[in-house]
């Protein structure tokens, strides 16, 4: 079973490339490290960055069934340190630059209605 | 009903006094006035979080009762030298929400926690709204309590504590983490990723065995 979590992040008028930016460069290689995939980016505005507009940034991750999310979740730092600092530390990096944001944890739906 | 819960560190010079510090408070809380219940135990090895090595759990009527307990001629001759040189983590709290389900032996789980102080107040109700979610969707929780702390004296200072209990450890490391409604909802607040994140990461998880509820 795949487990799948959305960040759903608007960003202010202006900011979308360096935001963007950010999360690829500082957010994404740890996440990989805590057995992260990514399935899929995404934007809204679709296509553009627009400078008079709010941005929706859309990034997927999956990880394996429920383990996999807890290992993300506890993740440690090479030297066997809790992780969550670090963690904590970027979202409040780039905090100036959000509007609001969402992390939604996702599956699929159950096959019977 | 008030409870109050001590955790016990152990100095190193007293490490290998763990049982023999079970037995004595034991003994020693049954003389103090307004006890209605106590139970000690060592914490458990493992599934622990900054929880010391001795957990103490009394319960009394009233919270007055449980502030005058430390002022009883009794505690100072019999429980105060026992004491010595032990790092204690004191909470007060009186159970607000509860259910009491099957007894028999098991463990008891406390999660106690602290709010950052500049956590949205919406999010505090929320996450003791979800909290409750966790005992209606988790059949190995056979008790559970969910109270705001009173008063705290220790180290640092909390504000929730979550207690439950368990036919077996295998019920909090299974089910109890296997349930969506855990890690797909009240985890966020817990989760430094998350935008709900408002509990101080410095908290602590303290197992004991018991031979029935401690809870009733």
């Amino acid at each position: 079973m795949k487990v799948l979590i959305l960040d759903e992040i608007v960003v202010k008028p202006g900011c979308a490339a360096q935001y963007r930016a950010a999360y690829r460069q500082r957010y994404m290689p740890a996440a990989r490290r805590r057995g992260m995939s990514l399935a899929g980016e995404w934007q809204n505005p679709p296509l553009q960055d627009f400078d008079e507009l709010e941005m929706t940034l859309f990034f997927l991750w999956s990880v394996d069934g429920v383990d996999g999310w807890w290992q993300q979740r506890f993740s440690r730092m090479p030297d066997g340190s809790d992780e969550r600092f670090e963690k904590h530390a970027f979202w409040q990096s780039v905090a100036a630059m959000t509007v609001s944001r969402r992390r939604l944890m996702l599956s699929d739906q159950p096959e019977a209605a | 009903m008030f409870i109050s819960l001590r955790l016990l560190a152990l100095p190193p010079d007293r490490a290998g006094e763990r049982e023999a510090l079970v037995a004595a408070l034991g003994e020693a809380a049954e003389r103090l006035r307004g006890v209605k219940s106590c139970w000690v135990a060592p914490v458990s090895p493992v599934a622990v979080i900054n929880s010391g090595d001795v957990v103490w759990r009394m319960t009394f009527a009233t919270e007055r009762e449980a502030l005058a307990a430390p002022l009883d001629p009794e505690w100072r001759q019999a429980i105060t030298p026992l004491l010595d040189g032990v790092q204690i983590t004191n909470l007060g709290y009186r159970i607000a929400n509860r259910e009491v389900g099957r007894t028999g032996p098991g463990i008891w789980r406390a999660l106690v926690f602290r709010i950052f102080p500049h956590a949205d107040p919406a999010l505090v109700t929320k996450l003791g709204k979800q909290t409750l979610l966790l005992p209606k969707y988790i059949k190995a929780i056979r008790s559970w309590a969910l109270s705001p702390v009173a008063y705290c004296e220790g180290t640092k200072t909390f504000d929730f504590v979550w207690e439950q209990e368990f036919d077996s450890l295998d019920g909090l490391t299974g089910p109890y983490m296997q349930e969506p409604v855990h890690w797909g909802l009240v985890d966020a607040f817990f989760d430094a990723d998350c935008p709900e994140y408002i509990v101080d990461p410095h908290l602590i998880q303290v197992v004991g065995s018991i031979d029935r509820t401690i809870m009733a």
